[in-house]
C-alpha cells in the first residue's frame, strides 16, 4: 500500500496540487485520471521523491529511500541507452544480477530475440515500450507505476499486458497513468481522479460499478 | 551499490567510452614516444656532424669532452660554447627519457598537459549519459539521487585508474620496443649518462598522475551537472587548460606546475613552465579546497534539482 498524507505541490508559487490524502491500496491496479497538465505525472515524480514536495509517502509504513529497489516507473518516452543494444540495456538496469541467458528469456517474450541485440535507438516507440515492458518481469519490483503504457503498443501486446498487468497486480502496488481509457476499464480496480487540483479515490473497486472511465472523465469535466 | 557501480562501469564499456579514452590516451602516449625518439636521433645527428667538424679540423675531441660547456639563449639564437660535450650530453639525456626505466615518468609528465581535457571528457561523460538518455529518470527511482551522485563519482574513481594503468603498460610496451629499435642503430653504451637521481620515486609519480586525471575527472564530473551539456564542459575545461594563463597563488594551474617540478625530472621532450611564487601549503589548500568545492557543488545540485527534468 501507498499512503499519502498532506500531499501538495507547487512550482514557484504556483500550486499544482492542493493538500490530498489517499491510498493506493496493495495488489490492486490503480488508475489515476485526469486532463492534460493537472499533475499526473507530478504526482508520480513526488511519489518517487524525484521532487521536492510537501507531505508523506509511505510504503507499506516505510519511506521511499527505504524501498526505491522495489520500485520501478515505466515512462512513456521509455528512457534507454539509445547507443546500446536493447539486450544490453536491460543488463544495465538489472539489479538482480541475473545471468545474461535469463534476461533473453524473459525479454524474449515481449521483443524478438534479433532486435534485442540491435542499438535501442533503431527501435520503434512501441518496441521500446516492449523493452520496459521487460523491465517488469527482470527487476520483480513491489511497486510498479506506468505512465500512458498503452501509447504505441500493437493490438496484441495491449491484450497480453492486460492480463500482464492482472497478473502482477496479485502480488504488486499498480498505478496507472493515461488517457487511452479503452484499455483501462476492464483492467483497474481503484479509480483516483484529479479534481480541482486535489486528487481524491473516486471508486473503490471500480469494476463492479457499470460506468466506463470516458464517461467519468467526461462528468467530472462537466462538472467545471 | 555494488551492482549500481558495476552497471555504472558496464555502460562506459558498452558504449566505447573506455575504449575511446584509452586509444587517445594512447596516441598521446605514442606521440611522446615518437618525439622523443626523433630527439634520439637528431641529438645524435648533430653529435656526429660537429664530431666530423672537430675530425676535419683536427681538434681535440677528448679535451672537449672532459671538460664543461655553457649554453646561452638570447632571442631566437643559441649560443653553446662547447658543442660536442652539449650535442653529447643531449643524446644521452634523450637516451634516458627513451630508455624503459623512464618510459612511465615520461608518459606521466604530460599528466599536467593532456589529462585535464582527456579525463575532464571521462567526468563530462559519466555525468551526462543519463541526462542525455534520460536514464536519470529510471535510475533515480531505484536508488537516491545521493545515491546516484556518490556511485557516479565511484565509478570516475575506477574508470580514471582503469584508463590510465592500461595506457601506462601498453606505453610500457611500446616503450621497450622502441628502446629496442634505438639500441640496434646507436652505440647506446657510449652515451650513458649517470647519476641521473629522479626527484621522486616512480609509484609518486603515478599517484601524482592519477591525482591530476582524478581531479579534473571531478571537475569535469561537475561542470557536466551543473550545465547538463559536455560541450560546455569541455569548451570550458579547454579554454582553462590552453587560454587561460597561470593566474598566479591561487590559481589550480599553479598549484599543480609547482608540484609537477618538485615530482618529475623532465629529461625527455616534455618541458613545463616555473610556476609563479608559491608555498607547499598554499599548493595543497588550494588543490584540497577546489576538489571539496567540487564535490560539494555536484552533490548538492544533484540532491536538490528534479531528477526528472533532463
Amino acid at each position: 500500500m501507498i499512503k499519502c498524507a498532506d500531499f501538495s505541490k507547487f512550482y514557484a508559487k504556483k500550486q499544482i496540487i492542493s493538500e490530498s490524502n489517499f491510498e493506493i491500496r496493495s495488489n490492486t491496479v490503480s488508475f489515476l485520471m485526469g486532463p492534460n497538465g493537472s499533475g499526473k505525472t507530478t504526482l508520480v515524480k513526488c511519489i518517487m521523491g524525484m521532487e521536492n514536495y510537501s507531505g508523506q509517502f509511505y510504503f507499506d509504513g516505510k519511506n521511499i529511500n527505504q524501498v526505491r529497489e522495489k520500485c520501478l516507473v515505466i515512462w512513456d518516452d521509455c528512457p534507454f541507452y539509445t547507443n546500446i543494444s536493447g539486450i544490453n540495456n536491460l543488463m544495465l538496469f538489472d539489479k538482480n544480477q541475473n545471468k545474461k541467458r535469463h534476461i533473453v528469456e524473459i525479454a524474449s517474450k515481449y521483443i524478438e530475440f534479433e532486435l534485442l541485440k540491435n542499438k535501442v535507438k533503431t527501435y520503434s516507440y512501441g518496441q521500446k515500450k516492449k523493452l520496459a515492458l521487460a523491465l517488469v518481469e527482470i527487476l520483480e519490483p513491489e511497486y510498479i507505476v506506468m505512465d500512458e503504457i498503452s501509447n504505441g503498443l500493437d493490438y496484441d501486446m495491449m491484450m497480453s499486458l492486460k492480463e500482464d498487468i492482472r497478473n502482477w497486480s496479485k502480488s504488486k502496488t499498480i498505478l496507472l497513468t493515461g488517457h487511452q481509457f479503452d484499455f483501462y476499464n476492464d483492467i483497474i480496480d481503484d479509480l483516483f481522479i484529479i479534481e480541482n487540483k486535489q486528487i481524491s479515490l473516486y471508486r473503490e473497486n471500480f469494476h463492479n460499478s457499470n460506468k466506463k472511465l470516458g464517461e467519468i472523465y467526461h462528468e467530472t469535466a462537466n462538472k467545471k | 551499490m555494488k551492482q549500481q557501480i558495476k552497471n555504472e562501469l558496464m555502460y562506459l564499456l558498452y558504449s566505447k567510452i573506455y575504449i575511446i579514452l584509452l586509444l587517445l590516451l594512447c596516441g598521446i602516449f605514442f606521440a611522446i614516444l615518437f618525439m622523443n625518439y626523433n630527439s634520439v636521433f637528431d641529438s645524435y645527428d648533430s653529435y656526429v656532424r660537429t664530431k666530423q667538424y672537430y675530425q676535419e679540423n683536427n681538434l681535440d675531441i677528448e679535451e672537449d669532452l672532459s671538460g664543461t660547456y655553457t649554453y646561452e639563449k638570447v632571442g631566437d639564437t643559441v649560443n653553446v660554447s662547447n658543442p660536442i660535450l652539449y650535442y653529447k650530453e643531449c643524446v644521452g639525456r634523450f637516451l634516458y627519457a627513451a630508455s624503459p626505466e623512464y618510459t612511465t615518468s615520461q608518459m606521466l609528465e604530460s599528466s599536467i598537459l593532456f589529462f585535464p581535457l582527456l579525463f575532464g571528457i571521462l567526468g563530462l561523460v559519466v555525468s551526462n549519459n543519463d541526462y542525455k538518455y534520460k536514464t536519470i529518470k529510471l535510475k533515480s527511482v531505484m536508488v537516491s539521487k545521493r545515491d546516484f551522485g556518490i556511485f557516479k563519482q565511484l565509478s570516475i574513481i575506477i574508470s580514471s585508474f582503469s584508463i590510465l594503468a592500461a595506457a601506462l603498460l601498453i606505453a610500457k610496451i611500446a616503450g621497450y620496443l622502441e628502446y629496442s629499435i634505438v639500441c640496434t642503430k646507436l652505440p647506446v653504451s657510449d652515451f650513458y649518462l649517470g647519476g641521473m637521481l629522479p626527484r621522486s620515486t616512480v609509484f609518486t609519480k603515478v599517484m601524482f598522475g592519477y591525482g591530476i586525471a582524478l581531479l579534473y575527472a571531478e571537475i569535469g564530473y561537475t561542470l557536466g551537472i551543473v550545465f547538463k551539456n559536455t560541450l560546455v564542459g569541455a569548451a570550458a575545461i579547454a579554454a582553462y587548460t590552453l587560454a587561460v594563463p597561470n593566474l598566479g597563488k591561487f590559481d589550480l594551474k599553479n598549484s599543480l606546475y609547482y608540484f609537477a617540478h618538485n615530482v618529475f625530472d623532465f629529461y625527455g621532450v616534455i618541458s613545463l613552465e616555473a610556476s609563479k611564487e608559491t608555498s607547499l601549503f598554499a599548493a595543497i589548500s588550494v588543490v584540497v579546497i577546489l576538489f571539496i568545492l567540487f564535490i560539494t557543488v555536484n552533490m548538492a545540485v544533484i540532491t536538490r534539482r528534479s531528477s526528472y527534468d533532463c
